[in-house]
C-alpha cells in the first residue's frame, strides 16, 4: 500500500439530524496518491460525509483538515473548492443550457482572482490548452460546441469529472460516478478514474457497485450507521465477517 | 425543490447562441431616428401615435429588464413594478417641482394637505441631472438591499416571487396614503416641462418617443453581449445548478446581485421614460397586477431570449390597447387564455411558435414530396 502524505485528516466527525446520527464519530486518514473507496449500505452516512467535507453540512463536532493545516470546517462551499477540494455530485450536475466548452470554461476558477474579475475575463492560452487536454482525457474532443443538455447520462458524468479536473483539486470526491451507467460506460469510467490517480492528488469514491470498487480502489472504508466499520484492501474487506453481516442485514 | 420551482426557474431551458438581438436593436435604432426626423419635420406619425409608441417602448425595456434575471438567472420577480415606480415617481417629483416653480401653482397634494412648501426630500429635485443620478443610485440601493437579504437567506423560486410581490403591495399601500408627499391615491400630474421643453410640444413628444426606443435598442444590444459573456454563462449556470457553480469555487451571490441590481435600474429607467409621456403617475403602477403582467409579457414572448420579452411586451400592450377599446370586459379572459395556451403549448413563448410553424411547413413539404413520389 502507498504511504503518501496525508491529504485529508478527519477526526471524530459527528452530525445528527434530529434523533438520527447520520455521521457518528468518524475518523479517517486519506493520503495523497491513493484512490479511496467508501462503501456501505444505504443510510450509512456516505453522502452526508461528503456534505460535511465540502461545507454543505456543518458537523456538530470533529476536525477536518486539508493538507495538514487548512481547517475545512471553517470555510464556505466556494472556499472549500478554492482550497482544493473538488466534488462530483450523485446525479450528473452540468449546466445543461451551456455548451460542453462553456461548461469547462466555467471550471477555470483562478483562486488569485476575485469574483468581479472572474465574471468578465476570458480563458488564457494556457487555460485553453488545459481545456483541450481535459477534453481529450474525457474523450469528448468532438463535442465541444454541443449543448450539455443533449449529452447522454454517461457523457454528462464524464463532463462533470472533466470540469473537476480543470479545477486541479488536491482531493477529488466522486459520489456514485457509475450509478445508472451501462456496462460499457462503466468500463470507460474505470479507465477515467484510474487516470485521475496522481501523486499530488487523493481520489475518494463513494460507490455501490462492488466490481467497480474492486477495479479502482487502493483502500476501501466501510461505513455503517455513520461509523467506520472496517478499513483495508478490497480483499480484506470482502472477507470480513462484520461487513457481510451489515450487507446481508444480519 | 418543488415542480412549481423548476417550472419558474426554467432549468436547462436552452439559450439561443446566435440571438436576433443585434438585428432588432439596429432596426429599433433606425426607427428611433426616423421618428425623430419626421417628428421634427412635422410629417409622419401623429403626436398621439408617437406618444403611444414611446410608452410601449418603455414597457419593452421593462420586459427585457425582467428577462435578464428571470430568463437567464431563473429568478422570478413578481414585483418589478416597484423599480418601474421608483423611476416614475422620482421623475414625477422633478417635473412637479419644476411646474411649481414655473407656474407658481402648487401641486394638488400640497393644497389638500394644506402645505405651503414641498417636503424636504424635494430639495434639489428641480435639477434634472441630480434626479437622474438619484434614479440610478436609489434604485440600485433598494435593489441591492432587497437582493442581499433575500439571496443571503437563500430564498429562491416561488418564495422569492411571493416576497417581491408582497413588497410591491406594501409600497402600493404606502403610496396610497395622502400624507407622504407623493400625491396619495390621486398621484402626481400637471407636468409642464422637462429640461425646458414643453411636454405638449410635438417636438418634445417625438424626442421622448425616439429616446425611449433608442434606450431599448441600447439595452437589447448591451444585455445581449452581457448574457453571452462569462458573467452571462455564470447567470445561466446559477439557473441550471447553483450548487454546482458554488462547488466550482464561485460566490454565486455576487453574480445574482449584479444581474438583480442592473435589472432594477433598467426598470427604473423605463419608469422614468414612461411617466413624462403618459403625463401622470399614481400608486396603481405599484399594483400586483401590473407586476404580474410584466412576467406575462416575458413568458409569452419567450424567456431567456431578450427579443422575445421585448416583442411580448409590445404585442400584449398593443392587443390590450385594441381589445380594451372594443371589448374591455373580455380582456382579462383573453389574457388568461393566452397565458394558459403559452404555458401548455409554447413553453418558450413566441419562439416555440416559430418552431411549430417551421415544423408544420416541413411536414407539409414532406407530405407533398410523398405525394409527388407516388
Amino acid at each position: 500500500m502507498m504511504q503518501g502524505k496525508t491529504a485529508l485528516y478527519i477526526d471524530g466527525v459527528a452530525v445528527a439530524f434530529g434523533s438520527l446520527r447520520a455521521v457518528d464519530g468518524l475518523s479517517m486518514l486519506i493520503r495523497y496518491g491513493e484512490v479511496r473507496a467508501i462503501i456501505g449500505p444505504n443510510g450509512a452516512g456516505k453522502t452526508t460525509f461528503l456534505d460535511i467535507i465540502t461545507g454543505k453540512t456543518r458537523p456538530d463536532s470533529g476536525v477536518i483538515e486539508l493538507d495538514g493545516g487548512i481547517d475545512l470546517l471553517a470555510l464556505t462551499e466556494p472556499k472549500v473548492a478554492l482550497a482544493g477540494v473538488g466534488r462530483k455530485f450523485q446525479k450528473p450536475s452540468v449546466f445543461e443550457a451551456l455548451s460542453v466548452e462553456d461548461n469547462l470554461n466555467l471550471s477555470l476558477r483562478d483562486p488569485a482572482f476575485g469574483m468581479t474579475r472572474e465574471m468578465f475575463r476570458s480563458a488564457t492560452a494556457a487555460e485553453r490548452e488545459r481545456m483541450e487536454h481535459v477534453l481529450e482525457t474525457i474523450g469528448m474532443q468532438d463535442m465541444q460546441s454541443q449543448s450539455a443538455g443533449v449529452l447522454s447520462h454517461g457523457e454528462k458524468q464524464w463532463l462533470e469529472i472533466g470540469m473537476l479536473l480543470l479545477q486541479e483539486p488536491k482531493v477529488l470526491l466522486l459520489d456514485e460516478p457509475v450509478a445508472g451507467m451501462t456496462h460499457a460506460e462503466t468500463e470507460r469510467t474505470v479507465e477515467l478514474v484510474k487516470s485521475l490517480r496522481a501523486p499530488e492528488r487523493a481520489v475518494v469514491v463513494i460507490e455501490h457497485d462492488m466490481s467497480f470498487v474492486e477495479k479502482i480502489a487502493d483502500v476501501v472504508s466501510v461505513l455503517h450507521e455513520g461509523r467506520l466499520l472496517v478499513e483495508g484492501s478490497m480483499g480484506r474487506v470482502q472477507s470480513d465477517e462484520r461487513v457481510r453481516d451489515v450487507y446481508l442485514g444480519r | 425543490m418543488t415542480d412549481l420551482d423548476s417550472l419558474i426557474e426554467g432549468r436547462g431551458r436552452s439559450i439561443a447562441t446566435q440571438g436576433a438581438a443585434p438585428t432588432v436593436a439596429a432596426v429599433l435604432a433606425g426607427l428611433a431616428v426616423l421618428i425623430l426626423v419626421t417628428g421634427m419635420l412635422d410629417t409622419g406619425l401623429s403626436v398621439y401615435a408617437m406618444n403611444l409608441i414611446g410608452q410601449a417602448a418603455t414597457f419593452g425595456l421593462l420586459a427585457i429588464a425582467l428577462d435578464l434575471i428571470w430568463g437567464f438567472g431563473g429568478i422570478l420577480s413578481l414585483g418589478h413594478g416597484l423599480y418601474f415606480a421608483i423611476g416614475g415617481y422620482l421623475i414625477a417629483m422633478h417635473m412637479v417641482k419644476v411646474a411649481f416653480q414655473v407656474t407658481g401653482t402648487p401641486p394638488d397634494f400640497m393644497l389638500f394637505m394644506g402645505w405651503t412648501d414641498l417636503p424636504f426630500y424635494y430639495a434639489f429635485m428641480e435639477n434634472f441631472f441630480y434626479v437622474a443620478l438619484v434614479i440610478v443610485l436609489f434604485t440600485g440601493v433598494v435593489a441591492f438591499v432587497f437582493g442581499l437579504i433575500s439571496f443571503r437567506s437563500k430564498v429562491t423560486g416561488v418564495y422569492f416571487a411571493i416576497i417581491t410581490q408582497a413588497l410591491v403591495y406594501v409600497a402600493m399601500l404606502l403610496f396610497f396614503r395622502n400624507d407622504t408627499g407623493f400625491g396619495g391615491n390621486n398621484g402626481m400630474t400637471g407636468f409642464v416641462e422637462l429640461l425646458g421643453a414643453s411636454l405638449s410640444d410635438r417636438n418634445t413628444v417625438a424626442v421622448l418617443c425616439a429616446i425611449s426606443i433608442l434606450v431599448v435598442a441600447l439595452a437589447l444590444f448591451g444585455l445581449n453581449m452581457l448574457v453571452r459573456s462569462r458573467f452571462g454563462h455564470m447567470l445561466v449556470a446559477i439557473r441550471d445548478d447553483e450548487a454546482r457553480l458554488r462547488f466550482l469555487g464561485y460566490e454565486t451571490i455576487w453574480v445574482k446581485m449584479l444581474a438583480w441590481c442592473l435589472s432594477g435600474v433598467l426598470a427604473a429607467i423605463a419608469g422614468a421614460l414612461y411617466v413624462p409621456q403618459v403625463g401622470i403617475i399614481n400608486p396603481r403602477v405599484l399594483s400586483p397586477e401590473l407586476s404580474v403582467e410584466i412576467a406575462v409579457w416575458v413568458a409569452i414572448g419567450g424567456r431567456g431570449t431578450l427579443v422575445g420579452a421585448f416583442l411580448g411586451a409590445i404585442v400584449i400592450t398593443a392587443l390590450k390597447f385594441l381589445l380594451t377599446a372594443y371589448v374591455p370586459e373580455l380582456w382579462p379572459f383573453i389574457l388568461s387564455a393566452l397565458v394558459v395556451a403559452v404555458v401548455v403549448f409554447l413553453p418558450n413563448g413566441f419562439y416555440d411558435l416559430f418552431e411549430v410553424l417551421r415544423r408544420g411547413a416541413r411536414r407539409f413539404k414532406g407530405a407533398k414530396t410523398v405525394e409527388a413520389g407516388e
